[in-house]
């Protein structure tokens, strides 16, 4: 259909709202309620625009104004400006916004007076200065003055909702966004408006926000009444680094960004990215990362002839290495990474290994199987039955049950435009109806557990062996849900995964072939997916990182099992930890935030990191660590940087990551390694997320014991960290 | 201690109203509130938690709907909780008069209660009482109407003493037998309404 | 055969025309009206059989050529509305009645459903039975208790006697109703809100589209009709179209229940024809006015008011004319206010009123409304107006009107701007020197 927008013509497909009419045409009207995943609210009222549209004469030929060739359609106007995110664009219609209409600019100047009524105006002091929606539109659209001669409304300025989000309930101008957030999205009815009409404000009766994904209201609000408590007060917007990168806390590899102040990594926000987080991020990707500017090792330490650890340089180092493994034969020597290293560094010690001649090679964690997606989580959200076999998706991969959650409300994936993702998609609706009956859950009681219409509390291990054979109603149930669905897909969890071996693959692939479902099988570390393609595995004789005791000496990239090698103990890390304690010398880390690299997520989307700007002194990736461990070995380095290990990929895996872009992009690897694992209880909340000089984060260290609102399973001490 | 526990056929019967399914279920959340504020007077945080488990919701929602509505208290009112219509028809009526009046000899303000606990008010909106102005609500009882001066006294002398007087529900305009329309009191009224017409047949006679 | 048809009789647009009987109001204050053995032995549950006789297209057809337009306010014609139910989808239907009656200066249906609610039950069925409805809610306004406790114990009566339930009198037709009781929010009126309060929620209006008879009530199709609709459809049903018909203007037939409160000699509720003048309603039935008036407000305080002159009072009340007249018929609901009455401090007492029921999901009415206009009122009424307030009020209108989610805050408007239209000296007089023209007086006393 043909819309006209302040003179220009677009077209646009039917159901095109009115505010992405205008958008496309390259104009712009200003909006508060409205957001891209949110159902249109049309309550601030601010995206006012004049419409018309011709009419029909009962013959079906337009009513026409104009003498002969110079006639054109009537266009029949609303006798008043309507609001664009609620209204739906039609054929022929003529759209005027305020760059060409004087009553929508007096309509919207009108308006903005009226929301910054009872605005504070605080924004000196206001952490959203600068990157406020409110505070931009004012300037553009706004008169610039307030005739309100009365007091402003008082209320609550400084009212923890939870632990890490704030609220100002001066600042909030009655969007909606955060409440319909909790209801449509994570599904939670935890936040909502209390008192009606001037009085209204938004609190919440159950003793503080739910940790999962209440931070998303933080980055989603258009003021700065709901902000992030972990980042209150420790920068300006403008004074931000901002980074955008992919998390890797978990395997779904969200989208967000670093903002980084004086080299302190202050922020994160979430980034857009429509097949993997649409525009949301689990909590701990968001709150758990002040261990990243806190305590960190800045330089290599050394062991000195009294037993204590000391700041060395990096070729006091290496000469502390060359000379700790003296003797050593080099093939003996333990090479272990921790899952989240990127491919670049995981194609680079694989090299090293293979120059060694190693056996001990691991990464941890992993499953003892690799069972290759054929699901996205586009797939997930547009299904129509999802079965989660054993897998407690808080911990393991918690974007993933957002999507779970977006098809049971009917996978309607928001439209995109030439202006990105639609900002009023007219067929998502506020309450919308949901469909539990399509999702399955089989193992233990999880967050999802209470959103399933069928769930059979099972032992996770044999799960998917009694979904091949169903043995009670419940499961048969389930089956039928699978057997009858025409886009079902299967969710392995670590529970259904753990111990699982090829007769369990070939299980599996056996029932999705027959019940056409798709699969995605939670990897156990970040980038378990990407490493898996690279021979990370214990070679023939050789002992994974669950027997680290039992190796004669090691080199331990950002693990923390708690303990060292038989010998000559060699720990690369962010933080002094457990393991590093034991070591013999340890080499400071990166992060992954401060990471140039690509990992593969749980869809097997390649998605890249980028280095936010956060001091580290001295500290190294792992592929520069390994430069300079090959050089005490006294062999050659596998890659000498980025451009290296990026040949050394593409010469081992044939895939070229420096072409990969923001959004990343779907790959499968041709070879996968496997290897029995030790199993592994994922957690996402981690002790090193866990804040030294904040007493806020205490809360945290309740999250890492499970003490508080997250379900964690109890689980026996495990070797190995996992971040 | 729960409220409803007890009360199964009456809760059962609630829910019997609206549809079998998550949203009728919701459904159930006004009657619900309003057997426990007439009950109990008002709705504890308690009592908020126990309907939105039967609603299938959060507290969070059962607060967000209380405060939504001007009847619903969530603090004790006083054993009368007397509230006066304050909008234009009752206020040309002089309204404004009698709730001063109230507020004076009660001695009491909007969110309090009276020393010896039997009063409180709250000022309404229109009740849809305006031929009978000025009038206040008692409780969630009944209107008391034409509430002048010396219905007032009346009326306060009678809770003083615990006897509360049966609402009224008079009706300022009736019909007759002969189809006009006579004040309550039978006294014809209009200017001109002789000779009226027999209504026709009723046509549900022919079928 | 003739050659000329008949002449057609001349439409009754007085009550006081011969031909003229309440119907809708008929039983009203009579002992015992709200029983089951009454209403049937005054002809009740007459009117459903003929609508199950002629089935339920004819119902609709029946109700369209009566020519009924909804009572609630707006006037938009009944069977039309009907008509949009998808009548054919094979989906749970519902219908509701809106008796959250709460527009200020509206009282009449409070008497119907206390005192003829088998009236109103009836009316639902035929309602029901058009348009393939098998439940029915009542929603009545939390105050109305005794209302609500009538047309229980009416629904109960109902039930025991087959006229709710499955296969109604033999017709195959199973019908549920129920009451369900608001809780003090004036906003409830309005048709989606109301859906929204019923499902147990914050009563927030709805977007429309898609509209009730769409996806209304439990997200299926849903028609709202005010009592006075339902009991109406009831009377044309008992007495046929072109009776009802026969009453009222070319285009706003049948009677109406007016209301009149204000100092009159008797106010309270007439069931006149449409096309009634203002004149007869106040002077005819009401018995006049008891001091010199100023102002009517001709419909629910919604309604502009009108000036106190004879073209106003000669105007007849039907929906064309009231609205030439500068207003709005809305509910009938008529108010008069006194010329010793201060304008600016009577629309005050509105202006708080919209304030207090703004439900606060929109910014014009949240802001405008409630948090400013209600104090720019009260700065005026309480002696602290300013040269420049009248001014602001009417820019900020402007920003206001047409600009809000839905009508709460046009409503409001409504007082704001025709009594600054007709009565700016009241106005000026307190922004300028801070006295208001007409200062406060005794009122209250003894009926």
């Amino acid at each position: 259909m043909k819309v006209h927008v302040d003179g220009i013509e677009v077209e646009l497909p039917a159901g095109t709202s009115a505010i992405d009419a205008v958008f496309s045409a390259g104009g712009d009207v200003p909006y508060f309620c409205a957001h891209k995943y949110l159902s249109p609210l049309g309550a601030c009222r601010m995206c006012l625009v004049e419409s018309g549209s011709p009419r029909k004469n009962p013959d079906g030929s337009f009513v026409m104004e104009g003498e002969g060739d110079a006639a054109t359609p009537k266009i029949f106007w609303f006798p008043k400006p309507m609001a664009s995110c609620t209204m739906q664009a039609t054929e022929g219609m003529h759209i005027r916004t305020a760059k060409t209409s004087e009553v929508v600019a007096k309509a919207q100047a009108g308006m903005m007076e009226f929301t910054l009524l009872n605005h504070p105006l605080d924004c000196p002091t206001c952490d959203k200065g600068g990157a406020c929606e409110l505070q931009d539109r004012a300037f553009e659209y706004g008169y610039g003055a307030s005739r309100f001669g009365f007091d402003r409304r008082h209320a609550e300025k400084h009212y923890p909702l939870s632990d890490f989000v704030i609220l100002d309930q001066e600042r909030c101008i009655h969007c909606k966004r955060c409440v319909r957030y909790f209801e449509e999205v994570p599904g939670q009815e935890v936040l909502d408006f209390i008192e009606r009409g001037g009085h209204t404000f938004i609190d919440t009766e159950e003793g503080g926000l739910p940790t999962g994904f209440s931070g998303n209201i933080t980055d989603i609000c258009p003021v700065g009444a709901l902000l992030d408590n972990v980042a209150r007060f420790r920068g300006r917007n403008w004074e931000y680094d901002h980074t955008p990168t992919t998390c890797t806390l978990c395997p779904v590899g969200c989208s967000i960004t670093v903002d980084a102040r004086n080299g302190r990594l202050e922020r994160i926000v979430a980034g857009e990215n429509r097949d993997v987080n649409e525009a949301w991020i689990c909590d701990a990707g968001r709150f758990g990362h002040p261990f990243a500017s806190e305590e960190r090792l800045t330089t290599p330490l050394v062991r000195n002839e009294d037993g204590a650890l000391i700041p060395a340089t990096w070729d006091e180092a290496i000469t502390a290495i060359n000379r700790g493994l003296l003797g050593l034969p080099l093939a003996d020597l333990g090479l272990f990474v921790g899952a989240d290293a990127t491919l670049e560094e995981g194609a680079a010690l694989a090299a090293l290994a293979d120059a060694l001649n190693a056996r001990h090679v691991d990464h941890f964690p992993r499953h003892s199987v690799f069972i290759a997606p054929t699901a996205t989580l586009t797939d997930v959200a547009t299904a129509d039955a999802v079965v989660v076999l054993g897998a407690d998706l808080g911990e393991e991969a918690p974007v993933l049950e957002l999507r779970i959650l977006e098809m049971l409300r009917g996978g309607l994936l928001p439209a995109e435009f030439a202006h990105g993702t639609a900002i009023a998609d007219l067929r998502l609706v506020e309450r919308p109806a949901r469909r539990p009956e399509r999702l399955a859950v089989i193992g233990g009681e999880s967050r999802l557990w209470g959103h399933a219409g069928h769930r059979v509390s099972a032992n996770g291990e044999n799960a998917l062996t009694r979904l091949a054979h169903p043995d009670t109603d419940d499961l048969k149930a389930v089956r039928a849900l699978l057997d009858g669905a025409e886009r079902p897909v299967l969710i392995l969890g670590a529970d259904a995964l753990r111990g699982a071996s090829g007769s369990a693959a070939a299980l599996l692939a056996d029932l999705a072939s027959r019940t056409g479902a798709k699969v995605i099988a939670i990897p156990a570390g970040p980038n378990s997916n990407g490493l898996a393609a690279l021979n990370l595995v214990p070679r023939t004789g050789g002992l994974g990182v669950d027997r680290l005791g039992e190796v004669p000496a090691a080199f331990i990239s950002r693990l923390d099992p708690g303990m060292r090698a038989g010998g000559f103990t060699v720990v690369h890390d962010t933080h002094l930890t457990a393991t590093a304690q034991l070591a013999d010398v340890v080499l400071p880390a990166v992060t992954n935030y401060e990471k140039r690299g690509t990992v593969q997520n749980l869809e097997g989307r390649l998605l890249p990191l980028n280095p936010a700007a956060i001091q580290s002194g001295e500290a190294a990736d792992l592929i520069r660590t390994l430069t300079a461990l090959a050089e005490a070995l006294g062999v050659k380095a596998p890659a000498r940087g980025q451009r290296g290990a990026q040949t050394l990929l593409m010469g081992s895996v044939g895939v070229n990551t420096a072409t990969v872009q923001v959004g990343g992009a779907l790959h499968t690897f041709a070879r996968t390694f496997v290897a029995p694992a030790a199993p592994h209880t994922p957690k996402l909340w981690t002790e090193r997320m866990r804040s030294r000089d904040r007493d806020w984060v205490e809360r945290i260290h309740d999250l890492v014991e499970g003490g508080w609102t997250l379900p964690v399973a109890p689980a026996a001490p495990q070797p190995g960290g996992d971040d | 201690m729960s409220y409803f526990a007890e009360k199964q056929p009456l809760v059962a019967d609630i829910f019997s109203r609206y549809p079998d399914s998550p949203q009728g279920r919701r459904s159930a959340l006004m009657p619900l509130l309003r057997e426990v504020q007439d009950a109990e007077g008002f709705v504890s945080e308690s009592r908020m938690a126990e309907i939105a488990a039967l609603c299938g919701t959060t507290a969070t929602e059962v607060r967000s709907v209380i405060s939504f509505y001007s009847t619903y208290h969530t603090l004790p009112t006083g054993k009368y909780h007397l509230q006066v219509c304050s909008t234009l028809m009752c206020a040309l009526a002089g309204s404004d008069e009698l709730w001063d009046h109230l507020v004076e000899t009660l001695d009491v303000q909007p969110g309090e209660v009276s020393a010896d606990g039997r009063f409180s008010v709250q000022k309404v909106e229109c009740l849809g009482s305006c031929g009978t102005a000025p009038m206040m609500q008692i409780n969630d009882d009944g209107y008391y109407e034409n509430v002048g001066p010396s219905k007032c006294a009346r009326i306060l002398q009678s809770l003083r003493q615990d006897l509360q007087p049966l609402p009224d529900n008079p009706v300022p305009v009736t019909v007759g037998a002969d189809g006009r329309q006579v004040l309550a009191t039978g006294q014809a009224i209009g200017s001109s309404v002789t000779g009226l017409h027999r209504l026709p047949e009723q046509a549900g006679g022919e079928a | 055969m003739t050659a000329t048809a008949p002449t057609p009789p001349k439409p009754i647009t007085s009550a006081k025309d011969p031909r003229f009987a309440p119907t809708l109001y008929a039983h009203v204050g009579q002992a015992e009206s709200w029983t089951l053995p009454y209403y049937r032995r005054n002809g009740g549950y007459e009117p459903v059989k003929r609508a199950f006789a002629m089935g339920p297209d004819a119902v609709i057809e029946e109700v369209k050529k009566s020519g009924l337009r909804g009572r609630g306010g707006a006037g938009f014609a009944t069977g039309l509305k009907w008509s949009f139910m998808p009548l054919k989808d094979g989906k749970p239907h519902y219908i509701i009645c809106n008796a959250d009656e709460s527009e200020p200066g509206s009282f009449k249906d409070r008497y119907l459903l206390s005192e003829d609610p088998h009236q109103l039950i009836e009316g639902m069925i035929i309602a029901g039975y058009a348009m393939r409805a098998s439940v029915g809610y009542i929603y009545i306004r939390g105050e109305y208790v005794h209302a609500a406790e009538r047309m229980w114990a009416a629904i109960h009566e109902a039930r025991e006697a087959g006229l709710l339930g499955q296969n109604i009198l033999g017709s195959g037709f199973d019908f549920q109703l129920y009451v369900h009781r608001g809780a003090g929010a004036y906003i409830c009126g309005e048709e989606t809100a109301l859906m929204n309060s019923l499902e147990g929620l914050r009563a927030n209006p709805r977007l429309k589209p898609p509209f009730p008879a769409a996806a209304g009530l439990y997200g299926l199709p849903t028609t709202i009709n005010n009592v006075e609709t339902f009991c109406a459809a009831t009377q044309i049903l008992r007495y046929g179209a072109d009776w009802h018909a026969g009453m009222g203007t070319e285009k706003s037939k049948g009677m109406k229940l007016f209301q009149i409160s204000g100092p009159v000699a008797r106010p309270g509720v007439y069931e006149l024809p449409l096309g009634t003048t203002f004149r007869e309603l106040i002077y005819d039935w009401a018995g006049g006015p008891l001091e010199e008036m100023k102002a009517i407000i001709p419909g629910g305080s919604s309604c502009p008011m009108l000036p106190w002159t004879d073209s106003i009072l000669d105007t007849p009340m039907d929906y064309e004319s009231v609205a030439a007249a500068g207003s709005m018929l809305g509910t009938g609901g008529v108010t008069l206010i006194p010329k010793a009455d201060c304008i600016v401090n009577a629309t005050w007492n509105l202006v708080r009123f919209y304030g207090h029921e703004s439900c606060g999901k929109c910014t014009p009415c949240r802001e405008g409304i409630s948090s400013w206009m209600t104090r720019m009122y009260q700065k005026l009424v309480t002696g602290r107006g300013q040269p420049g307030d009248v001014q602001l009020i009417l820019d900020m209108s402007d920003n206001i009107g047409g600009r809000s989610f839905c009508a709460l805050a046009d409503a409001c408007l409504g007082p704001v701007l025709s009594s600054i239209k007709h009565f700016r000296e009241e106005y000026d007089a307190l922004a300028g020197t801070q006295q208001p023209l007409y200062p406060a007086r005794k009122r209250w006393k003894d009926a």
